[in-house]
């Protein structure tokens, strides 16, 4: 009797886990370079007079597009990869 | 003890074909794009900019409200980079331009689909995350679970207070990739590194790296 209870509920606790989708893992954290080089930029555009995008993502990329040249060139290749080239921006009126 | 056993493999065998059939009766939605709406090239589409979120939290205190926003504010501002839209469209696996367990899309229907943000439960497409998240605790590896039949996610504690508010937004948005109807395979392969879940929960979590 005991066997079998065990094995029902190996298979209630099978049957769970089949049907949920989950996720394992750890997060692999961002290096302190990382860091350094995405908030020294941010910064960088702030300095320029552009606020950050999360005050307004429209408004950001327009401040973007205007300040991309005055930006140093390690500042401009990470903008670049993020939101594309900003020298011929903007987004569509969709 | 060989017949329980037998019994056991015989269940497991049962529960096997039961998913199986479960998943191959999914049907491919058609994806409605916009006319003249180009969201593979030119500039990034109104929909990314305006992609919202409506999240409803249960058992969370106030600073783990305060992360799990902020987490939220980061898919946002994910979203609305030119890196994510290249990067989901560009996503390449053993050679070819496609996610594995991509229901029958392709990478820019992919992309589509998550600016339109249409549950399957909630199948209106409102361009925002609409979900439950419920914290919990467990000692175990898995980071958050959800199911098919709710718009619940879980999220496990022991990982979400060690996170950053970017590995908190990979996992969240992993697990509403699952409610946009994408799967995985159950254990770990290299292929399911690449399911559209995990490739793009991944790819959120390792933009997010610029936000924090």
């Amino acid at each position: 009797m005991k066997t079998f209870l065990l094995i029902y509920l190996m298979i209630v606790t099978s049957s769970i886990f089949a049907t949920m989708e989950h996720q394992a893992g750890f997060e692999s954290k961002p290096s302190a370079q990382r860091l350094s080089k995405s908030r020294g930029c941010f910064a960088e555009i702030q300095d320029l007079g552009c606020t950050h995008p999360r005050e307004g993502q429209e408004k950001f990329n327009t401040c973007l597009s205007e300040n991309f040249n005055g930006l140093n060139s390690s500042c401009q290749a990470f903008f670049k990869k993020l939101y594309g080239d900003k020298t011929s921006d903007l987004r569509s009126g969709l | 003890m060989k017949v329980p056993l037998s019994l056991l493999l015989i269940s497991f065998l049962f529960i096997s074909c039961g998913k199986s059939k479960e998943e191959s009766s999914e049907t491919h939605q058609v994806v409605y794009v916009m006319p003249g709406a180009d969201t593979d090239s030119g500039p990034l589409p109104g929909l990314a900019f305006s992609f919202g979120t409506e999240v409803d939290y249960f058992d969370f205190t106030m600073t783990e409200e305060e992360k799990m926003n902020e987490a939220i504010e980061i898919i946002k501002l994910v979203v609305a980079t030119e890196e994510f839209r290249s990067r989901v469209l560009n996503f390449t696996y053993n050679g070819k331009k496609e996610f594995v367990d991509n229901n029958g899309y392709t990478n820019s229907q992919i992309y589509q689909i998550i600016l339109d943000g249409a549950e399957k439960l909630k199948p209106s497409k409102n361009n925002k995350i609409d979900a439950e998240v419920e914290l919990y605790y467990e000692a175990s590896n898995i980071v958050g679970y959800t199911y098919k039949s709710t718009n619940r996610i879980w999220v496990n504690r022991k990982f979400f207070n060690t996170y950053t508010p970017a590995g908190v937004a990979h996992n969240l948005f992993h697990e509403w990739m699952h409610k946009l109807g994408f799967n995985h395979a159950a254990s770990w392969s290299v292929s399911r590194d690449n399911s559209v879940p995990y490739a793009i929960g991944y790819l959120v979590g390792e933009i997010g790296k610029d936000f924090l």
